[in-house]
């Protein structure tokens, strides 16, 4: 005995549908929203191989043993001391102002994924800046920033679109890219001055994060890393005259005559702000919280196992601190994660 | 390895519906848990056509990923207390791992 498509469809597939229903426990899909979940999996761990690709097409790479994005860089380590303030967003432990101060591994860096990046050209902004916090255990969470309030698109789709403008020969196609994507184009065109170092202009995580406290309270935030030394750039003149790595020179100087500082904040959003949208920057009269106080002390040692195998995901969080539905976030992650894996194995490749 | 049959109605009714000669594939469900940004176990022996449920045990937000020749999967992210279902379409071996954690990594050999 066979069953015709229309049996199936009336009779059958509901039955096996309400069957998995009852059978599933309430974190499951249901079959049909599994199946989509499954075809969406394929789809995402494809997207994840084609942003990785593009970016080697904007950078010429792949570059044997480097990082696919963000390639030249300079790693500190220092301390981070919260402030009591932050208790009242957060639960992690790391924000606790009774736990003293937790170590923690910084990483600098010029946009592009060329290696030998020239400091002053085009690609060099907006700058990185990734933070590590090594938590007791061996349990860590990151934090992932750039020197720009914002990020050119809103889905790892149309970053791929970005990409790909960015790299196309096809003036027409780059044009009409930029022109459907305001976004883009905004970052593309907006000025980038050249800081006085990496120590001296404001970071931000552009994706928004849902901050839990003890009391179960929620607020969406956006990270924001200033400065103690406030944001200084150079002129026309100074800038002129820079060397391909002062940036990187320029941070081994202020640190050889003290601790490089900056301040952690988090940008509440109000509830009309977009949670999702990294394109648009939240209005500058919302509330911010201090969570703390970075202190970067010393340069470390490129060459130690530690630092060659250093990995930074802003979705590698601790509880107190959970992702939005920012769809970039995921998808950040699994393009790191590629260049990571690359990088390791010496294929070029976060 | 832990091997979960859904209740014995549920092996009568697929048995009955096999009888009628429609194909629901023979998998089954093998569960791994993520604990301590480890999967547990670490490594695991299946049949083509089984489903793997990693469960996040941990206290922490996974993203499962394999990325091989012949099959890319990604879960996106995985909520504390999630399952993924991970269903592998041909024999061969294979790594899962997790893409915000890079030592987390679950061996799986398909027969």
């Amino acid at each position: 005995m066979s069953w015709s498509n229309s049996a199936y469809a009336t009779v059958l597939r509901p039955a096996l549908i309400a069957l998995a229903l009852a059978a599933a426990p309430i974190d499951r899909l249901p079959a049909q929203a599994a199946d989509a979940g499954k075809a969406a999996a394929v789809q995402a761990a494809s997207l994840a191989n084609e942003l990785v690709a593009a970016l080697d097409r904007v950078f010429r790479g792949p570059h044997p043993g480097e990082r696919a994005i963000h390639t030249k860089g300079i790693v500190l380590r220092g301390t981070f001391t919260a402030d009591p303030e932050a208790m009242s967003l957060s639960s992690a432990s790391h924000l606790r102002a009774d736990g003293g101060s937790v170590p923690v591994i910084v990483r600098f860096s010029d946009f592009s994924g060329v290696p030998s990046q020239i400091d002053g050209r085009p690609g060099t902004n907006p700058a990185g800046m990734a933070i590590k916090f090594q938590l007791p255990d061996g349990v860590d969470t990151d934090i992932v920033a750039h020197s720009y309030n914002g990020f050119p698109v809103a889905t790892p789709e149309d970053f791929l679109g970005y990409l790909n403008a960015l790299a196309s020969s096809d003036a027409q196609a780059r044009d009409a890219f930029f022109a459907s994507h305001p976004a883009a184009k905004q970052f593309v065109d907006a000025p980038k001055p050249m800081p006085v170092g990496y120590g001296t202009e404001t970071f931000y995580g552009v994706d928004a994060f849902r901050f839990e406290n003890a009391a179960a309270v929620s607020r969406f935030g956006r990270y924001r890393i200033e400065p103690v030394a406030g944001d200084q750039f150079l002129n026309e003149s100074a800038a002129a005259e820079i060397k391909p790595d002062y940036l990187r020179d320029e941070l081994r100087r202020q640190i050889a005559s003290g601790p490089v500082r900056f301040r952690l904040l988090v940008q509440l959003a109000a509830p009309e702000d977009a949670i999702t949208d990294p394109t648009v920057p939240w209005p500058d009269d919302r509330p911010v919280v201090t969570l703390g106080t970075l202190s970067l002390t010393a340069i470390a040692d490129d060459d130690s196992p530690e630092v060659k195998t250093l990995f930074f995901s802003p979705m590698n969080l601790v509880p107190g601190i959970a992702p939005s539905a920012d769809p970039l976030l995921a998808a950040r992650t699994r393009t790191y994660t590629i260049s990571y894996r690359r990088r390791l194995a010496g294929q070029g490749g976060s | 390895m832990r091997r979960i049959l859904t209740g014995c109605g549920i092996v009568a009714f697929l048995a009955t519906l096999g009888s009628l000669g429609f194909a629901l594939g023979s998998g089954v469900e093998v569960n791994i848990s993520q604990k301590g940004r480890a999967f547990l176990p670490a490594s695991i022996e299946i049949t083509k056509g089984d489903t793997l449920a990693i469960h996040n045990d941990d206290e922490y937000i996974h993203q499962v990923f394999v990325d091989s020749q012949s099959f890319k999967f990604d879960s996106g992210e995985q909520d504390v207390g999630q399952t993924v279902d991970i269903t592998f379409p041909a024999a061969g071996t294979f790594q899962v791992l997790c893409a915000i954690h890079p030592k987390m990594r679950l061996d799986v050999v398909v027969k």
